[in-house]
This record gives C-alpha cells, structure tokens and sequence, in this order.
C-alpha cells in the first residue's frame, strides 16, 4: 500500500511495535502487539496470531495499551495504514501465520451494531484490494461462518495470511 | 457508560516518545501484560476455536518443525 504512514520501532524478538500518531491533539503513542493464538483442536501451535492495537497510557505508575477507539487526532488513514503495513510486513516474515484482527466495540458502537475500527480496517483493505489480494490473502467471519473475503461486505473478524 | 467513566478515571497522561525509547524494555514489557491485551488474545482464541479454519492446515508446516 503506498499510503502516507508513521516510522515505527519494534522490539527486539518480539512482535510488539510502536509508533507516534501526531495530530490536531498532538503526539499520542500507539502500540501494536502480534500474539500466537494458543493451540487447539482446531489450529497447530504458532499458526495462528492475534493483533491488538492501542493507544500507550501510563496508568497507576505503570503502562498499559488502552484500546481507545477514538483518539481523535485526526489521522485515523494514517494509522490504520501504518497497523496494516506492520501486519503486512509481519506476515511476509511469516508465511505460515494466519492472522486474525477485530476492532474495539466501544458502547455507541455496540448500539449502532457496528464495529468502527473493523469497518476503518476493511476500508483500507477493500480500497486498496487489487494490490493486497495479489499477495495475501483474506477471510471473513460473520455470525461464526468463515467465507473468502467479499469486498464491500462487513464482517465480525478478519483472517489474513501470505499467499 | 460507567465503564467509560471508570475508564476515563483510571486514565492518567500518555509517556512521552523519550521515556518510552529511554525505558522501552520495561515499557515494552508492561504492555504485553495489559489486561486488555489479555483479554483480547483470550477472546480471539475461544472466537477461533469455534469457527471452521479458512484452509486445512498443514501438519508439517515449517514453522513446527523448528
């Protein structure tokens, strides 16, 4: 995706990254953590990742990633590019991982029966499609049922992984 | 809504750039322990074990035989 993005950092031998969103709100540092899914009947071991995203705060004395869905800043394209360049960037490390994403449902969300962050991921997925779906490909979940991904339709969670 | 406003209480400042780079590693290790990160990796896993995978995997794919 050729799209305007942030530089990010990534820990070493792991799959933590962060980056600086800089908007009208000034600097806000947001993380990206890419975790194995535990085993199951379903998965092998270390086939299956989970990526969260949020918003670095310190709380207490200490850090935590808050999934705050609405920072507000005022870049949201811009982050949402740079989350999907990183899981780009993961999974072209590692062919064999599937991987899962799911927005924050915050409360208006939840009454609107919308998932936002889903819907900012699937707005930069579907309009950038003809470029992605040449490398990787994508599923989506609606209602528990798995199908390919259909361009314009809204889904519960996506899967993606390397061609 | 309450927990939005408990939310908001619990919130404090974000770090800076600086003292994120200056202590990343600890930083770095408190967010992989975020309850939220937590909950959310627990919650992908039950979702995933319930639904059909996309493929049939592989038993012999490469990264298991590290």
């Amino acid at each position: 995706m050729n799209k305007d993005i942030y530089p990010f950092y990534q820990a070493e031998d792991d799959f933590l990254y962060f980056f600086v969103s800089s908007g009208i709100k000034g600097d806000i540092q947001k993380a990206v953590v890419i975790s194995d899914v535990p085993d199951s009947s379903n998965y092998p071991s270390d086939s299956v990742y989970n990526l969260g995203f949020g918003d670095v705060v310190a709380v207490s004395s200490s850090w935590i990633l808050d999934d705050s869905p609405r920072s507000g800043n005022g870049d949201m394209p811009k982050v949402i590019a740079t989350v999907a360049l990183i899981a780009m960037d993961f999974l072209r490390e590692h062919p064999w991982a599937l991987l899962s994403l799911e927005g924050y449902v915050d409360e208006k969300s939840a009454l609107q029966g919308k998932n936002h962050r889903n819907i900012l991921y699937q707005r930069a997925i579907d309009s950038n499609w003809a470029e992605l779906s040449t490398e990787f490909r994508f599923w989506g979940v609606k209602s528990g049922k798995t199908e390919d991904y259909i361009v314009g339709n809204q889904y519960d969670r996506i899967l993606v992984n390397f061609k | 809504m309450s927990t939005a406003m408990e939310k908001q209480k619990t919130k404090e400042t974000q770090p800076s750039t600086e003292e994120i780079l200056a202590d990343k590693e600890r930083i770095f290790e408190a967010i992989r322990n975020s309850p939220f990160l937590n909950r959310k990796h627990q919650e992908a896993a039950e979702y995933l074990s319930k639904i059909k995978p996309p493929f049939p995997w592989d038993e012999e794919c490469p990264q298991n035989e590290e």
